[in-house]
């Protein structure tokens, strides 16, 4: 294929705007895949991804299209992640890419995360095409929405594709639009291989497959390569495509996007970001420009419910971080969990899926500590320490004073949920900033807020005070001082490192009464009586007592019913092992994100 | 199946009722309204299941429900013939039957003497109306005093009460009046359950809606600690977890599950347990009844457990007994099982949860209150890989 006839881009949207549908449609246009070999969207192949509706990772796809004017064409689809919380892999898709669909909710309109995408693609000099999907609703209104892209991301409009992905309507003008409107990949043919590593995945058998987009030159089978950034060279076995399975081709030329595979054991041989070249005299002087590195922003423990299963929790991380390099992770000592790992996430939904992932796919139990951002704790003795862990904030005589990580907060909902919308983002530390309308009704708050109070149900909190109208986006915004302490737990009277949190002195003691009411709440009754302490430093703020268990028994059991009490209580045991044994109390994985729900109520 | 040679306790299930109360998750059914008796094609299905039988000995009779008491007096005549015809049925053998005393009535005492009858279960449950009604009993408390009153003039001197505790709303004083109540009336024997709410039933749905709400636990564990004080003192001795008796008066049937001996169950839904299979009937009479019209097993489920789990099942019913199981008899029957490694187990289980004399164990009043902890210890183990204890 020649380069002219190549068209990289990549679909980016609000989540829920329709982004794997329109994928979908173009998937089954275009021919590379019947109705019938397609499961509901294709793109989003991991189990988690399809149930939650939501795309984790980046998937490419290359397809041919035949276009109105008879030419055939090779556009390579590049899928990105929707939520806020996996920006970086949308950044690492689009530096692959000449343009970009951005997609938009005929109905909703635009929201924080169609913005935050669209300043990306911008940044990157993307040619941006505005398509507005589901104008066939109901409530759909595509001449506002037009007016709102216009207005709030001073993009031309006025010939936004118009469609409905779901019934097929509009999509051959989206691939007509990609076609004339995209340039062509400008990387130099004859010069030596320059190819970015997007993306890798461990196969079994293969080892490590990275992806890339080869910028210029070319590569193909036996080119002995070497990976600029990690000095590896290695002999390739295969190159091929995406069509959307992998289809091995003679040669990538520059331009495209596809994968290779030259029995690469280790995982960290391939970096992501890396540049991959030539090995020998014909190497290229310069690598591409990478990417910048993931800042992790939200860290909790994970441990093993059974502590047999640390070896294989860490092998179980090493395999995610290979296709995550968000996932960043070190061993952690617990006095109450024993032997877990610290994870670095980049938000509260990446968390929940590898902690799902590692759960399901790796068939691990696991407690996970309340989520935690990272605190610049600056010490008498002029010593400025990072603190990922609440437990291990030194003791006021200490302290110098704490600095917390801020976010600059976008928040876009109708005008009505205004009143609602403020006050949580006050109730949460929020400094306001600025309160635009982009267009009739709908509004758009700027907040300053700590990631501490993000990173707790405010994202819950934010959809239910605005009826899911409300729309968050938010960037790290450098750090801030506060009069910070660290609440403590006893749980019959011991200390559980891995319930302490750190929270604004302001509201310490309703954090500890809450907290400790809700403790109450979800540990089980033992067979003793437990109290529960709220502490800051040496003094008890707040005390409730789980009372102890006094009967466990059936009154019944006779001939007839030995098999199903048997069940029954087999039932009840297995309930039990998913505890964890603190001291002599068990704890269930509830108390410890307990004080997640705590602000809320 | 020969069992000739056998003995066995033997269990006759009668499903019907004429409502199900809101507690109730057995095998009963709503008496069908119909033109036609539903008890004829119930008993013909009965008595087919008995013929089929191999025989031996019985050393007690059970009859269950549902209940038992609505069977007409023909029907049941029926069926005890059946078992005379099939079965050795020594005269002293205890055979018992449930009466709810809405259905009571002196006629019908009487001929349950004279079908070999010689034990009176009455599902009297509570005293007081309001929570005879609440969970919807089919009778009043001053027909239970009637319905004991008409057993014993029929010469009924062996005569059971079931009583629950722990209904929502009851207070001490109620439950201390009922326990009152019932010891006026001088059973020989007592069953005291604590309410147990089970899945699926219309208890369980009125406390999740929130319709009702149990009492506390403390005020249950109070109930109990006023039953064992007023019972003991009656002169009746616990000799299971809800079972109490005068000296002599334990139920030898159900004495029978406890210590994991063998017992044949008839009937739609009733469980047998013989030669170490646990052999289960199907549940719906009409299933049941087709099945043995056309010939077919109304068996539908069957296990063997091994050594191990036999000694398990048999551990969870014998440390409901007082005294407990003895461990050079369990070893007859579980070669390999010694007093250490049974003691290795109740090691770990608190200390004043159970008690050792020689070879015997048993749990104390506080083990009982704690027992599905106990069954769930022994689930942890297994008693013939000793690295386990």
């Amino acid at each position: 294929m020649q380069q002219s006839h190549v068209r990289n881009f990549c679909i980016i949207a609000h989540i829920d705007h329709g982004k794997s549908t329109l994928a979908d449609r173009i998937l089954e246009l275009t021919g590379t895949l019947t109705e019938r070999e397609m499961a509901e969207q294709v793109l989003d192949s991991m189990d988690l991804e399809r149930e939650r509706g939501i795309t984790i990772k980046s998937h490419p796809v290359t397809l041919t299209y035949k276009a109105r004017n008879g030419e055939v064409y090779q556009l390579n689809l590049l899928d990105t992640p929707g939520h806020v919380d996996f920006t970086y892999e949308v950044s690492r898709s689009l530096a692959a890419c000449e343009g970009a669909l951005l997609v938009v909710d005929a109905a909703q309109g635009v929201e924080a995360q169609t913005m935050a995408n669209y300043v990306m693609a911008d940044a990157q000099d993307l040619h941006i095409i505005p398509v507005i999907n589901k104008i066939d609703l109901p409530a759909a209104d595509p001449d506002r929405v037009k007016h709102e892209i216009e207005e709030v991301l001073a993009l031309p409009a006025e010939d936004a594709v118009c469609i409905s992905a779901k019934n097929g309507i509009g999509i051959e003008d989206v691939l007509e639009a990609i076609v004339k409107q995209i340039p062509p990949p400008s990387g130099v043919p004859d010069d030596s291989l320059r190819a970015l590593i997007i993306d890798s995945h461990y196969d079994q058998y293969r080892g490590v497959i990275p992806l890339f987009r080869v910028v210029d030159g070319e590569v193909s089978k036996n080119t002995e390569v070497l990976m600029m950034q990690t000095g590896k060279v290695f002999k390739v076995d295969e190159v091929g495509v995406f069509a959307p399975a992998q289809k091995p081709v003679d040669v990538l030329k520059a331009g495209s996007v596809g994968y290779l595979t030259a029995q690469i054991r280790e995982i960290a041989d391939t970096k992501v970001g890396d540049t991959i070249t030539l090995a020998g005299k014909k190497a290229a002087a310069k690598p591409l420009p990478g990417y910048r590195d993931v800042i992790s922003m939200v860290f909790c423990g994970l441990y093993p419910i059974d502590s047999k299963d640390y070896e294989d929790l860490r092998e179980a991380l090493g395999k995610l971080k290979l296709n995550d390099a968000a996932l960043v992770y070190e061993p952690e000592t617990s006095v109450a969990l024993g032997f877990g790992f610290r994870i670095g996430f980049l938000g509260l939904l990446h968390m929940e899926i590898i902690q799902e992932r590692l759960e399901r796919e790796f068939n691990l139990e696991l407690i996970a500590t309340a989520p935690s951002v990272i605190y610049d704790v600056y010490l008498k003795d002029g010593e400025m320490r990072k603190i990922q862990n609440p437990y291990e904030l030194p003791g006021t005589g200490d302290l110098l004073r704490i600095e917390e990580p801020m976010v600059h907060a976008t928040i876009m909902c109708p005008e009505e949920y205004v009143g609602a919308v403020m006050e949580l983002c006050q109730q949460r530390r929020g400094e306001y900033k600025t309160m635009e309308y982009p267009s009739d009704g709908r509004c758009s708050l700027k907040y300053y807020m700590p990631l501490g109070e993000i990173i707790t149900d405010f994202f819950d909190q934010l959809k239910s005070r605005s009826r899911g109208y409300a729309s968050l986006d938010y960037e790290m915004g450098g750090v801030q001082a506060a009069d910070l302490v660290r609440l403590d737990v006893l749980v019959n009277k011991e200390k559980v490192d891995a319930l302490s949190t750190i929270c604004h002195r302001d509201k310490a003691f309703y954090v500890g009464r809450a907290l400790a009411a809700k403790l109450k709440e979800v540990i089980p009754r033992q067979q003793f009586e437990v109290p529960i302490q709220a502490a800051l430093g040496t003094k008890v703020i707040a005390r409730e007592t789980v009372k102890a268990l006094r009967k466990n028994v059936l009154a019944k059991c006779y001939g007839g019913d030995i098999s199903r009490k048997r069940k029954l209580l087999e039932k009840q045991k297995k309930g039990k092992e998913r505890l964890k044994r603190v001291g002599s109390v068990e704890i269930p994985q509830e108390a410890f994100l307990a004080v997640l729900k705590v602000g809320s109520e | 199946m020969n069992r000739h040679g056998e003995t066995f306790a033997l269990y006759l299930h009668i499903p019907y009722c004429r409502r199900r109360c809101s507690y109730c998750d057995f095998n009963a059914h709503v008496l069908p309204e119909s033109e036609t008796d539903p008890f004829l094609a119930y008993r013909e299905a009965l008595v087919d299941d008995i013929k089929q039988q191999a025989g031996g000995t019985v050393t007690s009779i059970f009859w269950g429900g549902g209940t038992p008491s609505l069977m007409p007096i023909p029907h049941l005549a029926e069926v005890v013939s059946a078992l005379h015809e099939t079965f050795q049925i020594p005269s002293s053998t205890e055979n018992t039957i449930e009466v709810n005393p809405g259905t009571a009535s002196l006629e019908k005492f009487l001929a349950y003497q004279e079908l070999g009858i010689n034990r009176i279960s009455i599902g009297a449950q509570s005293f007081q109306a309001e929570h005879l009604e609440l969970v919807g009993r089919i009778h009043t408390s001053p027909e239970i005093v009637g319905c004991v009153e008409a057993a014993r003039q029929a010469g009924f001197t062996n005569i059971s009460l079931d009583l629950i505790y722990g209904f929502p709303g009851q207070t001490q004083e109620q439950w201390s009046e009922t326990l009152r109540s019932a010891l006026k009336l001088s059973p020989q024997h007592l069953s005291v359950y604590q309410l147990t709410v089970e899945p699926s039933t219309r208890l369980e749905m009125q406390l999740a809606k929130g319709e009702l709400e149990l009492p506390p636990e403390d005020e249950v564990v109070a109930m109990d600690d006023l039953a064992v004080e007023v019972l003991t003192q009656a002169g009746y001795h616990r000799y299971e977890i809800s079972n109490w008796a005068l000296p002599g008066r334990e139920c030898a049937h159900n004495i029978c599950y406890w210590a994991d001996q063998q017992y044949l169950g008839l009937g739609c839904g009733a469980v047998s347990f013989l030669n170490g299979w646990r052999i289960e009937r199907v549940k719906a009479p009409s299933y049941y009844q087709r099945a043995l019209k056309s010939g077919r097993s109304p068996v539908v489920f069957a296990e063997r457990r091994g050594h191990d789990g036999a000694l398990k099942d048999h551990l969870m019913m014998g440390l409901r007994v007082a005294g407990g199981v003895d461990c050079r008899e369990l070893a007859r029957r579980y070669p390999g099982l010694t007093v250490d490694i049974m003691e290795a187990f109740f090691q770990r289980l608190p200390s004043h949860w159970w008690k050792r004399k020689d070879s015997r164990f048993e749990l104390t009043r506080a083990g009982w209150d704690f027992h599905s902890e106990v069954t769930m210890a022994l689930m942890d183990v297994c008693f013939f890989s000793p690295a386990t204890l």
